[in-house]
């Protein structure tokens, strides 16, 4: 076993020169300078993608659900409900307004069928006054 | 494997204050031994010199937080060990490759059966476990003491000893089967 160590320990000697320490130190500092840009860079890479990414989820998070429309006339508490198209529930509230101006408000919100139906409902009901006067 | 001298905690100290003179001088200091234990390994001048650079490229990121428990010869022949190992697992089937592309045995050229030897040499201690590959590293390479290689392992003495023994009985079967 001796002799097979004192083989293998004879096949590892080696007379070669070991490289300039000079040469091999500028070396070494180039590839530190190059170890050092890169990992700058992947720095700079990543702060601008955390950047990207916070300005992303900032921006995402202003989508948020859009307001309901205020309820122009719900100041005063009131049952009455205004966008409820079903006028014939309504409360006996609703006959101190003046169907003009409920008119006139419901046409500048757009609210084109809603009033149509008011138009409606308000010709019957005056129709039925008449009638009912008549009676 | 030598004391430390104080010469290089000083070097050390100097380094982790700021001063990088002294990393160039820690390097000039300890460059040939470096070389020559990958010299050893590698048979090549070109591949041991970049070993030997990645080895003083992690000593560069390191020794900052070196915290002198152990001797800086100590940890110097850790990291040497570690990147011969790294090499070795990388370059195992290249290894192998050369093999097969050695010239053929039987040529009256002496340098060139040395070097067929070698190799299977190498090939035979890259085949080996890790523990068994790093203590026969040490030991034939740098002819370390067992004492020298458990402080640089962190294994017992005792170990290192068995180790070497396994690993030199199993390359023998390698070789004299090939």
């Amino acid at each position: 076993m001796i002799d097979f160590e004192n083989r293998i320990i004879g096949m590892m000697h080696s007379e070669s020169s070991g490289p300039d320490a000079a040469s091999f130190i500028a070396k070494l500092r180039g590839r530190q300078e190059k170890e050092m840009m890169r990992n700058n860079r992947l720095r700079s890479g990543f702060s601008a993608f955390a950047f990207i990414f916070l300005v992303g989820m900032l921006t995402t998070s202003q989508f948020v659900e859009l307001p309901k429309q205020d309820i122009y006339w719900s100041e005063v508490d009131s049952n009455i409900e205004y966008f409820d198209t079903d006028f014939l529930t309504f409360d006996q509230g609703y006959d101190t307004i003046s169907d003009e101006e409920f008119t006139l408000f419901m046409i500048e919100e757009t609210n084109i069928w809603d009033t149509e139906d008011l138009i409606y409902f308000n010709e019957l009901y005056e129709n039925t006054n008449v009638y009912e006067v008549s009676l | 494997m030598t004391n430390d001298m104080p010469e290089d905690n000083d070097l050390i100290r100097e380094f982790q204050s700021g001063d990088e003179k002294s990393f160039d001088k820690l390097v000039e200091k300890h460059l040939q031994n470096v070389f020559g234990f990958f010299l050893k390994i590698t048979s090549d001048k070109m591949t041991a010199e970049d070993l030997a650079q990645d080895v003083f490229m992690k000593l560069y990121k390191n020794l900052r937080n070196f915290r002198h428990e152990s001797s800086f010869s100590t940890y110097l022949f850790r990291i040497n060990t570690n990147t011969a190992n790294s090499w070795i697992t990388r370059n195992k089937w290249k290894n192998i490759l050369h093999l097969d592309q050695a010239p053929e045995r039987g040529e009256l050229d002496r340098s060139t059966d040395k070097e067929w030897e070698r190799k299977e040499l190498w090939d035979g201690i890259s085949r080996l476990p890790k523990k068994q590959r790093t203590v026969v590293m040490l030991r034939i390479s740098d002819d370390l003491s067992y004492k020298e290689i458990s402080e640089i392992t962190g294994i017992s003495v005792g170990s290192a000893k068995v180790n070497y023994h396994h690993a030199i009985k199993r390359l023998k079967g390698i070789l004299d089967n090939d």
